[in-house]
């Protein structure tokens, strides 16, 4: 309790609860833009909670995240163009019910749904993490290690496309982290000589190349249009009748528990979550055969499931410091340039800190229920602005956002390559995510890996004695061969994707 | 023509060769036998090596059915080719012009890269962002950000301390 109401002084906290809010606004502003995802909203504002004390520096994330996806929404529904790939299974009802004239309604159940999602993962979260800590501070070399490659193997049979193209992406990663300093006996790797190699490469660069600055190409190359609404029908505010509301809360309550739980699964992202949410939805249906013309419930069932993949997400961020997605290893990198490392010792070291993240997590629902419901029909006129306004501005801010990082060019050449690459990988297929993830993950796995080799006196087998090691190896064996062989029956045209 | 498939393969298997060689070079640590710095380097070489092969020998099986096939026109080069040298030019020329006139020039390049052909409220918009950016991270947050004074320093007998 003396936790919980520390962590509530915290968020209370007026500059707290200022960036709360401007992180909620501008995410719903960043969500409903086509092109924009939550994760390139939070990649361009993480230099400036820098800057700023930790905790409001993360509740301007916070309400980035939870708005970013919240806002996707607003397109999917009044454009058919999801404003984040996390909306995509909202575009199948929405839409439909958006020519059809219920616009407002449709759009305040779309803010509605993903408020109240996001909520239930929020007390989901509060409820299970610190457990799940208990159980992680029994972690040792073996177990830590093991985790990391599950992390890595779920990430990439996730992420779409081939999964050898996931592992290749994967090694990339892990190649890079070898640069710089040996994380056993502290003598430089591969840095040829070079200062700014000695000092390793970041993987917030590349994060910011692979997440950013590649969509700027993507976005000049692919041409991306200005899209008009003409059908707004004098819309002021996003309104719900109460009969709709208790239409759509048994989806929303079944929703914001699977997205919880897809969620906290590395690399289950909330599009995901949101597509999951949806087809249970509809298998579940009396009638599934409304869905997909206009069926409010689909709307609910996907907004809440997407949002609630935030907490989910925070999961295995705060208990094993493993990113549970994109955005979640953005709000991991804010921590750790605020010399905080998330993990179980956490819970121990810093609970005032870890129920601030709960409380803030909570509080940004409700001000994206209240913001969302206020602004959508602004945002549906304001979805109109043209590529070339908000582009060449996330190019720059991509470019200041790489520098301040260590007031480094390097940061910035490399931010650039790593841009590149992104674009080059869209166009082959190659997941982003597993090189992003492993440069977090990998060198956690080779020091615990190490140092479990020289502790243990049967070398790697000795690591088969401790059950959890074999618990999560087994997972990570089992997610990579299943998703092979899905893979394979798919290019043989046997099985579903 | 290489398949993608080939293409990956190839790079994965000369990705595990300049791994190993590399690792190669690295110090032995008697007292941790066969885990000391080249461990790791080797095990991700490895695992090069069994992915390029995989690549080469069954990738092309993996490939839905659909032929995926990769589209990218010479004009799509182009256009990334220009975003890339304005980028490039727009990092480097901030030492010389400082970082208000560079991020206006680069804001105003790229709007019209990106098709605006409004040169007024373009200029304006440039101008003011760079402005409101500088004021933001120079003033606000302490990033180090080039000065205009950088540009009046290649001014012939001008010196600013």
């Amino acid at each position: 309790m003396d936790h919980f109401l520390l962590g509530l002084g915290a968020v209370g906290d007026p500059m707290a609860l200022l960036f709360l809010a401007l992180g909620v606004a501008g995410g719903l502003i960043i969500g409903s833009l086509p092109g924009f995802t939550s994760t390139m909203g939070m990649i361009v504002l993480l230099p400036l909670t820098f800057s700023l004390p930790p905790i409001p520096g993360l509740m301007l994330l916070i309400g980035v995240f939870v708005g970013g996806i919240g806002g996707g929404c607003i397109p999917a529904i009044a454009l058919n163009i999801p404003g984040t790939p996390a909306s995509a299974a909202t575009t199948l009802d929405g839409f439909p019910l958006f020519k059809k004239g219920r616009g407002d309604e449709v759009l305040g159940v779309g803010i509605i749904a993903s408020a109240l999602g996001g909520m239930i993962s929020a007390v989901m979260l509060m409820t299970l993490a610190p457990q799940l800590a208990l159980i992680a501070l029994k972690f040792g070399s073996a177990e830590y290690f093991a985790l990391g490659i599950l992390g890595m193997t779920l990430i990439i049979s996730v992420s779409g496309g081939s999964v050898l193209r996931g592992i290749f992406a994967g090694l990339i990663g892990a190649m890079l982290t070898m640069i710089g300093i040996d994380p056993i006996l502290g003598i430089t790797r591969f840095t040829f000589d070079s200062p700014y190699l000695a000092a390793g490469v970041s993987y917030v660069p590349a994060l910011i190349g692979l997440f950013g600055f590649s969509e700027v190409i993507e976005a000049l190359v692919s041409r991306l249009q200005r899209r008009k609404v003409t059908e707004l029908q004098g819309m002021r505010l996003a309104r719900v009748r109460l009969s709709t509301l208790r239409r759509v809360l048994p989806s929303i309550g079944r929703s914001g528990l699977l997205g919880t739980f897809v969620g906290s699964i590395p690399g289950a992202g909330a599009d995901i979550a949101a597509f999951l949410s949806y087809e249970v939805e509809k298998k579940t249906a009396k009638d599934p055969s409304v869905y997909g013309k206009g069926e409010v419930r689909g709307v609910a069932a996907s907004e809440a499931g997407n949002n609630a993949d935030a907490g989910g997400a925070m999961i295995p961020m705060l208990t094993f410091g493993i990113p549970g997605d994109a955005q979640t290893a953005v709000m991991i990198a804010a921590l750790m340039m605020h010399g905080v490392r998330p993990g179980p010792l956490l819970f121990t070291d810093q609970p005032n800190l870890i129920w601030a993240i709960f409380i803030g997590l909570f509080a940004a629902q409700v001000m994206l229920l209240v913001l969302g419901l206020i602004s959508a029909a602004v945002a549906v006129r304001a979805v109109s602005q043209p590529p070339s306004i908000l582009f060449p501005l996330v190019a720059v801010l991509s470019v200041v956002g790489a520098f301040s990082l260590s007031n480094s060019l390097y940061d910035v050449w490399f931010m650039i390559a790593f841009g590149v690459i992104g674009y080059v990988f869209k166009k082959v297929n190659i997941p982003a995510v597993p090189v992003v993830l492993a440069m977090i993950l990998m060198p956690m796995v080779e020091s615990e890996l190490r140092r479990g080799l020289i502790i243990s006196p049967n070398g790697f087998i000795g690591f088969f004695s401790h059950p959890i090691f074999d618990i999560l190896i087994g997972a990570a064996v089992l997610s990579l061969v299943s998703a092979l062989i899905l893979q394979l029956r798919h290019a043989k045209g046997k099985g579903p994707s | 023509m290489l398949s993608q498939e080939r293409v990956i393969g190839v790079v994965s298997v000369i990705a595990a060769v300049i791994l190993w060689y590399l690792a190669a070079g690295l110090p032995s640590i008697p007292t941790h036998g066969d885990v000391g710095p080249a461990f790791f380097p080797r095990v991700i070489a490895s695992l090069f090596l069994i992915l390029g092969v995989l690549f080469l020998a069954i990738g092309p099986r993996l490939r839905p059915k659909a032929a995926e096939t990769v589209s990218i026109s010479r004009n799509d080069i182009l256009r990334a080719g220009l975003l890339l040298v304005l980028t490039i030019t727009y990092v480097a020329a901030q030492e010389t012009l400082g970082f208000v006139l560079a991020t206006a020039a680069y804001l105003f390049a790229g709007r019209f890269v990106f098709g605006s052909r409004k040169w007024l409220s373009t200029a304006v918009f440039a101008i003011l962002c760079a402005v409101l950016l500088y004021l933001v991270f120079k003033t606000w947050l302490h990033v180090p950000l080039p000065d205009w004074d950088s540009l009046l320093n290649i001014i012939p007998g001008y010196a600013v301390d």
